[in-house]
């Protein structure tokens, strides 16, 4: 199977190169549960036949108490099950799998008492499995009524019931249950171990491609191909090679996204984590494709921010430094972006050159994505080594807050049709992280309207704009609004974070008709575990 | 202000003496829409009209069927105050001053109400007149002129109610059964030049009122456009002088709104003093209408 990386962007023209995923030196490719064919690429491995999948998982007795039938063990008493009386007519046995799966085979194991004492067998029993979403429907998987065999194997003693013409054929099920449909005046029952063996794919697995590149380079957009069908899926994380964190901690990535990591880079790492619900369905990696640019930003930009330690609630003056060093060879700097903080930017620093707002730069903040974009005007390109100093207001809301940044040109994204940010480097660890401390006052601020009245044939949008403080958990907030009816003609819903918030109403009912002329209720609410505050007030409609 | 039974005329004749304002109210039907009246017995403050039901849209909700005021026979003055919604820092306030003159012709009606909150400012103006047809049956008209003012922006209109009152009489011994029902916002226009208007559209209410031992129970509903309302309300008398009240809505839109009131009214010679608490099951968050009236009949 063959795998392309685009080498990326030299001078303006792009190159194609093939990549064979196992026969580059380039790249490295380790897997787990995840199979690489050449006829479809990647995808999850079959589940061995000898594969036990009860193992570890949880088994319940009828009084739903948790019975160690599941460990692999079978040792006296603390790994098998006594009945202590022979009255075992009806006691049954459930194990949850955690998902659906394919079974072919069940095995009971006697315990070490049944071994001792083979008298404590099990007179008859059957076996069922129930679908994960339908629990209560058992299908019956196979049943001996005149049973004299201490192990109980589905597979030798020909009790299985799920029968084609010719073969036994597998039942999807996610609970297994054994019942004891039998019992004799003087036979107790000893069980020790039920295993449950399964065919199809296992259930999730990964795979992590690692690529060196001959030289320092700005990684640019990731793409690739995947076959996901339903209950299936696949999710791929990428970072540098260098970067220690842990997968568990990255976002996963967009379709065509750039990448994230730090740069230069040389050399990255892309995880591909593959889940399937169904035991017959796998998600495909197919195809990889890295985009990436030889020619830098900048040859390295180093960030951090000054103070680290706020008050939270108050808009804070903060400066965040940016080291950079441009050689010849390098686009330069005339984009910056910081991620992490809604910046308003009172002024720039350049080698200790102020530049300001209009004249030579201009920017733009969103709260809601936490980012402050900085467009420098051409003359003002940073194409040298130097000290880039951004000062302005940020107002703190959480206890903590991670201040990334990233540069880029102007000549690239016309060049090349994208812009190709590159990533900036921490200073020192924990150089560009803000805490924020003390209480800042009330869950929710006052709210403000951007007009009173409001037009909708004159304004798009009516802007309901606050803050919300305190928020220990992600949360909904919701903008609702009444007529004085009490009917509800809006609700606009976002997803919640301690921030501040600017809601926009387009003067609409939610069927999409404009609203009729008046006085409206509306009321912000911030919904979420431990967390609630409301505000509510009027607005006016008017055309 | 109670009902007692008796005869037809005798009975009829102490409802007038005892209860005028919540006989238009009820008798009206439309009364339990509005949170104070024009009253059928004469300009009457009737903030026990919010007992029963009453929500507070617009100026055009006060005013109510005009045909009981010439059934009722008495004339009076009032003047109603009130908030919509307690819990707002702004909560808008509703004003109103009416009064009714009572001739062998029939009654004039003359009331203003104003609706007011920050950047708000809605008021109407009611004229109405209203006769005796029959012993059974009476008709009234009213013409409004309403409007709105949001600082640069403002609009008026004129629109016209039509309403009857039939009295279908002793349906028993002791139960006295009357109908109602009313055409309101006739000649409304809810768009111009394709804009909306904010006018309220033409509606239909249609109601029925049982009254007998010092009780009134009333229902009606209301239809207007594609929303509808149900309304229920209960009177009784604690004291010759004191009455509580009791009522319920249901309105019915994009959403339910569900709302519960209650109410008492107090006589003391010429003098009429109510108070009406409403409470949104859905919205009560933004707080309770409280609505207070003072009124003098003769």
């Amino acid at each position: 199977m063959t795998f392309i990386v685009l080498p990326g962007i030299v001078g303006g023209q792009s190159q194609v190169a093939d990549w064979l995923w196992n026969e580059d030196d380039a790249a490295l490719l380790i897997t787990n549960h995840v199979l690489l064919t050449s006829d479809v690429g990647l995808e999850l491995d079959s589940l061995p036949p000898d594969r036990n999948v009860a193992l570890g998982e949880v088994a319940k007795n009828d009084f739903g108490q948790r019975v160690p039938l599941t460990d692999g063990e079978i040792s006296l008493v603390a790994s098998e099950w006594i009945s202590n009386t022979p009255n075992v007519f009806g006691r049954h046995f459930t194990i949850d799998l955690g998902r659906n799966r394919a079974i072919t085979r069940v095995r009971m194991r006697p315990g070490q008492t049944a071994l001792n004492q083979p008298e404590y067998y099990v007179r008859g029993y059957r076996v069922e499995a129930a679908l994960a979403n339908e629990v209560d429907i058992w299908r019956l998987l196979a049943e001996e009524r005149n049973n004299f065999n201490l192990l109980i194997d589905t597979q030798l003693d020909s009790t299985w019931r799920v029968l084609s013409e010719d073969e036994p054929v597998s039942r999807v099920g996610q609970h297994v249950r054994f019942t004891i449909t039998r019992q004799d005046r003087s036979n107790w029952v000893a069980l020790g171990d039920i295993e449950v063996y399964a065919e199809g794919f296992e259930h999730e697995g990964s795979a992590v491609l690692k690529w060196s590149f001959e030289e320092p380079v700005n990684v640019g957009r990731i793409r690739w191909q995947a076959e996901v069908s339903d209950e299936t899926a696949l999710m791929l994380y990428a970072k540098d090679r260098d970067d220690t964190r842990d997968w568990s901690t990255l976002f996963p990535m967009d379709q065509n996204g750039l990448f994230g990591g730090a740069e230069p880079s040389i050399g990255i790492e892309i995880l591909g984590e593959f889940t399937t619900a169904n035991p017959f369905a796998t998600p495909r990696w197919q195809q990889l494709e890295v985009e990436y640019d030889r020619t830098l930003v900048a040859a390295s930009a180093i960030g951090s921010v000054l103070p680290n330690l706020v008050d939270k609630g108050q808009k804070t003056e903060v400066t965040y430094s940016i080291e950079v060093e441009v050689n010849d060879g390098n686009y330069g700097i005339d984009r910056i972006v910081l991620d992490g903080a809604a910046m308003d930017i009172q002024h720039i620093l350049i080698d200790g050159v102020t530049f300001e707002e209009g004249r030579d730069f201009s920017f733009s903040s969103s709260d809601e994505e936490a980012q402050t974009e900085i467009y420098l005007e051409p003359f003002n390109k940073v194409d040298k080594d130097a000290v880039v100093q951004i000062v302005g207001q940020v107002l703190f809301l959480n206890e903590s807050y991670e201040i990334g940044f990233r540069v880029g040109n102007s000549l690239q994204e016309t060049s090349d049709g994208y812009l190709n940010w590159q990533n900036g480097l921490e200073k020192t660890v924990g150089s560009w992280t803000v805490k924020a401390s003390g209480q800042p006052g009330q869950l929710l601020s006052t709210v403000e309207l951007s007009q009173r009245p409001f037009s909708p044939y004159e304004k798009d949008v009516l802007e309901f704009s606050f803050v919300v403080s305190n928020l220990n958990n992600p949360t909904d907030v919701v903008l609702s609004l009444y007529d004085l009816s009490g009917n509800r003609v809006r609700s606009v819903r976002q997803n919640g974070s301690a921030r501040k918030y600017t809601i926009r109403w387009d003067g609409k009912r939610e069927g999409g008709q404009t609203v009729d002329p008046g006085l409206y209720l509306y009321e912000v609410e911030v919904r979420g575990s431990g967390d609630k505050g409301r505000r509510r007030g009027t607005c006016v409609v008017a055309y | 202000m109670g009902i007692k039974a008796g005869d037809g005329e005798h009975a009829l004749s102490r409802i007038r003496a005892w209860s005028i304002s919540w006989i238009l109210v009820w008798c009206a039907v439309q009364p339990t829409f509005a949170a104070f009246e024009v009253g059928g017995g004469g300009a009457y403050s009737s903030a026990l009209a919010g007992a029963l039901s009453t929500s507070v849209e617009s100026v055009e909700s006060v005013w109510f069927n005009p045909a009981p005021s010439a059934r009722i026979g008495t004339s009076s003055v009032s003047s109603t105050h009130g908030t919509l919604w307690s819990g707002l820092e702004e909560s808008p306030s509703v004003h109103l001053v009416s009064g009714a003159w009572v001739s062998r012709w029939g009654a004039v009606q003359v009331g203003y109400a104003m609706l007011r909150a920050q950047g708000w400012d809605e008021k109407g103006l009611l004229m109405g007149v209203s006769r005796v047809l029959s012993a059974r049956f009476a008709l009234g008209a009213q013409v409004q002129r309403n409007g709105w003012d949001a600082g640069r922006l403002a609009r008026h209109h004129w629109v016209g109610n039509v309403g009857f009152l039939y009295e279908a009489g002793w349906v028993t011994r002791k139960t006295y059964v009357r109908f109602s029902g009313v055409l309101a916002n006739i000649g409304s226009s809810l768009r111009n030049a394709g804009r909306r208007t904010g006018q309220r559209p033409r509606s239909i209410t249609v109601g029925m009122q049982v009254m007998g031992n010092g009780r009134v129970g009333n229902v009606d509903w209301r239809r207007e456009a594609d929303r509808w309302e149900l309304r229920v309300g209960y009177e009784s008398e604690l004291r010759g002088d004191l009455m509580v009240r009791l009522g319920g809505r249901l309105y019915v839109a994009e959403t339910v709104n569900r709302t519960g009131h209650a109410g008492l009214g107090y006589e003391w010679r010429n003098m009429r003093f109510d108070y009406a608490f409403s409470q949104s099951y859905d919205l009560g968050r933004f707080g309770a209408q409280h609505r207070f009236g003072v009124g003098y009949v003769w």
